[in-house]
């Protein structure tokens, strides 16, 4: 049975490659985002939340766009949290992130939309702790060419005791789908 | 290409103006507020600590330096024995009078514990939320590992023990008001609503942190690695605490620097920007970074001392305390 179903999925994905454009798209993405960090215990935090500001590299080997439209990304990530902005004497120590994702991204013309779930785990700076974390987030990018696009990103980051909720500009790098592939 | 720059701009600027980066904060007025308590012991039955009053002095001369250099309100109070003497000093300087008031005063020595805690319960009155509390021990701690007297381990001396030919010192009701055992203090802490930094250079101080992050662990990368998972969680109920050693170590003191300190005391008055010269000399300075945080001091004893002896601890937290913003 499970043969079987092996044999099917690579029928599928050969047939497919041939005939609905399967092409290997992989692409670098870097962007900057403001968090807005807002701690989900309300206890010992004189404000409910706090901002803070991160830089982001995200890379997709693993990448196939299907019928030049739909892109589907296994990525990597690695972001970096600075420190908040101090307030009532205190401030959220930034940390050093890395995670996996997944990626859906749907093009209509020279518009994507995109939407993506992941996981990771971070350091928190100058103390040795850290915490696993989970994320999802929302993209909406223009193509300035069949390499380059630039994008909105809105995502979440669910972590212990934190919503953090992240507002950026990407730039984002591919491979174009003539260079590899169909 | 046209379309593109002007949704790029459009990106920018709901982006940039969507939030407010810098609220007014009202804590820019504090009041720094600094307890410390000392004893050389030197007429006790137990082995003089003269490091315990110079690490006294440095701190409070370090703390009113970075006072001064920030330009925030301040109040020291001391509490120390020096050559059979107790006695209580207070200084407070306000900016806006700029006045700044010393108050001394001789104490029985009987009475340091009640003075202690009476000081701890006054400060509670006073002390806003917009403040910052820190309390720093230089003396003996008490070692009581065993199950009957677990509560007594740690246990600020500030006073005479009494060693008895029978039974032990635990049990001897006269040794009682020479101890403050970590929950007393805590449970003073408890009521001052203030950020507090608690600083303990004595023995077996690890009892006021419990599970926590020292800085001698090296060992299982493994277990290392499971426990970064579940500390720092919780919350730290606006605690700051800082000990010299594990809760079964003992805390030294030497005369590398010219005078006597304790090791963890001097780290900690060298992160804080204390300098320690040649031929004994001293005195306040600023630190290389002008923002003085609890992680940044923990961070320094970890990098840049040398813990043969004795393994620093505190509790890590991801909302770190400023201190000091020069």
């Amino acid at each position: 049975m499970k043969r079987a179903f092996i044999v099917f999925i690579m029928t599928v994905t050969i047939a497919g490659s041939v005939h609905a454009g399967i092409s290997y798209t992989p692409s670098v993405k870097i962007y900057s985002t403001i968090a807005l960090c807002r701690n989900l215990t309300l206890e010992h935090e004189p404000l409910a939340c706090r901002t803070s500001f991160a830089m982001n590299v995200e890379a997709s080997p693993l990448s196939m766009t299907i019928a030049h439209r739909h892109t589907i990304s296994l990525t990597a990530r690695f972001s970096i949290l600075a420190d908040s902005v101090k307030y009532m004497n205190t401030m959220m120590l930034g940390s050093r992130r890395v995670g996996i994702g997944v990626e859906y991204e749907v093009r209509l013309a020279m518009f994507a939309l995109g939407v993506d779930i992941g996981a990771g785990y971070a350091v928190v700076n100058r103390q040795d702790i850290g915490y696993a974390y989970t994320d999802t987030g929302l993209s909406a990018s223009v193509f300035v060419d069949d390499a380059v696009a630039l994008s909105l990103d809105v995502g979440f980051i669910y972590r212990r005791e934190y919503l953090e909720t992240h507002i950026g500009i990407a730039l984002k790098l591919m491979l174009p789908p003539s260079v590899v592939g169909r | 290409m046209k379309r593109a720059w002007t949704f790029l701009a459009i990106a920018i600027l709901v982006v940039m103006s969507s939030c407010e980066l810098m609220t007014e904060d009202p804590a820019a007025d504090k009041r720094m507020y600094l307890m410390t308590v000392a004893l050389d012991y030197e007429d006790t039955s137990m082995n003089a600590l003269h490091g315990a009053v110079n690490d006294q002095d440095a701190m409070e001369r370090q703390i009113e330096f970075l006072c001064t250099e920030e330009g925030c309100d301040y109040t020291i109070i001391s509490f120390s024995a020096r050559g059979g003497r107790y006695s209580r000093h207070e200084v407070v300087y306000s900016r806006r009078s700029g006045e700044r008031i010393e108050y001394h005063e001789d104490i029985p020595r009987t009475a340091m514990k009640d003075m202690i805690l009476a000081e701890l319960t006054s400060l509670s009155a006073d002390i806003t939320c917009k403040d910052i509390f820190m309390f720093h021990y230089a003396g003996h701690g008490a070692d009581s590992s065993g199950d009957d007297d677990r509560h007594l381990n740690g246990a600020l001396v500030v006073g005479d023990i009494v060693f008895p030919e029978i039974g032990s010192w635990q049990k001897e009701e006269a040794n009682q008001s020479s101890l403050i055992t970590i929950a007393e203090l805590k449970m003073r802490l408890a009521y001052i609503d203030a950020p507090r930094v608690v600083m303990l250079d004595s023995c077996y101080s690890g009892s006021l942190i419990g599970q926590s992050v020292g800085i001698d662990r090296v060992g299982d990368i493994l277990s290392s690695i499971r426990s970064m998972m579940y500390r720092g969680s919780g919350g730290n109920g606006r605690y700051y605490l800082f000990s010299a050693c594990r809760d079964d170590e003992v805390s030294y003191e030497d005369s590398d620097r010219g005078q006597r300190h304790g090791f963890f005391s001097a780290a900690l008055l060298e992160a804080l920007g204390y300098r320690f010269y040649d031929d004994g000399i001293e005195g306040p300075g600023l630190p290389d970074d002008p923002t003085i945080t609890t992680s940044m001091l923990y961070e320094r004893m970890r990098d840049e001392g040398l813990w043969e002896y004795q393994s620093p601890q505190m509790n890590p937290y991801h909302v770190d305390l400023v201190l000091f913003t020069l």
